[in-house]
């Protein structure tokens, strides 16, 4: 991160959850989250999820708004 | 209860850990998160505390329902990996792998020491790079009814015949429609893949994610991860821009991110999903 700029980090929470909760490396620790506690967090997150999205729009169109040339 | 130990990810040298930003608990509990490291034979593990009564058999399930509980520790753990990646290469793990004690963290440790030792040797000096691609039906659609000559034949076909004839000629339509979409659909999913694919190392599709996973009004078509050399970074990013340009006339959007950890180029040959 160093020597690149990141890019579109605005996406936030889909796609940290299918990285975290769907790749990475799997061992086995003592306790492991399960494939299916992975489908139970799905399904609670798409309610949060649509709302960070939509407060996401929201907030990308104030500033295009405000100041066109941020947007 | 004892605390437990979560592992986010395994390193080859030591990151600076003081200054991990932490997303806000509420209500607060400060101490116990601030990862830490465990050291084994020229391997780092960065760890963190987590309450047993979190991880427990009876409480996880409730855990996991818990909308914000579990945003909380996904984003955490995201920035802590994040956070350790800018001082070297890491392994990132899966989310929830968890160990009652330290000593069994240093089995875990000696147990991978040479697939870890591999997989960072290899990975060094790469990034990993996700691009994902949507795509407006409707826009798509009245494009190709624009542009495709058969369609646009058929069209003018069904504007000419009689009422019997034009019903015949219009589920025809909707049959040609949609095999078209679908097809260019494919062709420009394909066409980005490759091209990406050409300026990285490793590519890999991964499955789509559904609509209202992420509230995207627009289908996701292609859910890619690639692994591209930080020097051959600048051409990379430069494709994608010219890919997103060719894409959005046609109501298809390219969404480039990263860099990120490598969650997708691990090879571990034992227990990897």
């Amino acid at each position: 991160m160093n020597d690149v700029v990141a890019r579109g980090r605005d996406v936030g929470l889909l796609e940290v959850l299918d990285r975290v909760l769907n790749k990475g490396v799997v061992i086995s620790g003592d306790l492991t989250i399960s494939v299916a506690d992975v489908d139970l967090i799905f399904v609670g997150l798409r309610v949060i999820l649509s709302s960070v999205e939509t407060m996401e729009r929201a907030r990308r169109m104030s500033v295009a708004q405000t100041a066109p040339e941020l947007a | 209860m004892p605390d437990l130990i979560y592992v986010y990810c395994v390193m080859d040298r030591a990151p600076v850990l003081e200054h991990v930003a932490v997303p806000e608990a509420k209500p607060a509990s400060p101490l116990a998160e601030l990862p830490d490291l465990l050291v084994r034979d020229g391997l780092y593990a960065v760890v963190g505390r987590v309450p047993a009564e979190d991880f427990s058999e009876e409480n996880l399930p409730v855990r996991l329902k818990d909308v914000e509980w579990i945003t909380r520790r996904l984003m955490l753990h995201e920035r802590v990996v994040e956070h350790a990646m800018q001082y070297g290469c890491v392994i990132p793990f899966k989310f929830g792998t968890v160990y009652h004690t330290e000593e069994n963290v240093y089995l875990m440790l000696d147990a991978h020491a040479t697939e870890f030792r591999q997989n960072l040797s290899e990975l060094a000096g790469k990034q990993e790079w996700g691009v994902k691609i949507y795509c407006d039906r409707r826009q798509l659609t009245a494009n190709v009814a624009a542009q495709n000559p058969t369609l646009v034949e058929l069209d003018r076909e069904i504007g000419a015949a009689t009422k019997g004839r034009a019903f015949l000629l219009t589920q025809r339509r909707v049959k040609l429609m949609t095999a078209t979409v679908n097809d260019e659909v494919a062709r420009f999913g394909q066409e980005c893949f490759d091209r990406l694919a050409g300026q990285g190392l490793r590519a890999r599709v991964n499955d789509s994610l559904p609509p209202e996973a992420g509230g995207e009004s627009e289908e996701m078509i292609l859910n890619a991860a690639f692994l591209v050399t930080k020097e051959k970074t600048p051409q990379f990013l430069d494709t994608a821009d010219q890919l997103q340009q060719q894409l959005v006339p046609n109501g298809l959007r390219l969404k480039s991110t990263g860099p990120w950890p490598p969650y997708n180029f691990c090879r571990f040959s034992t227990e990897s999903a």
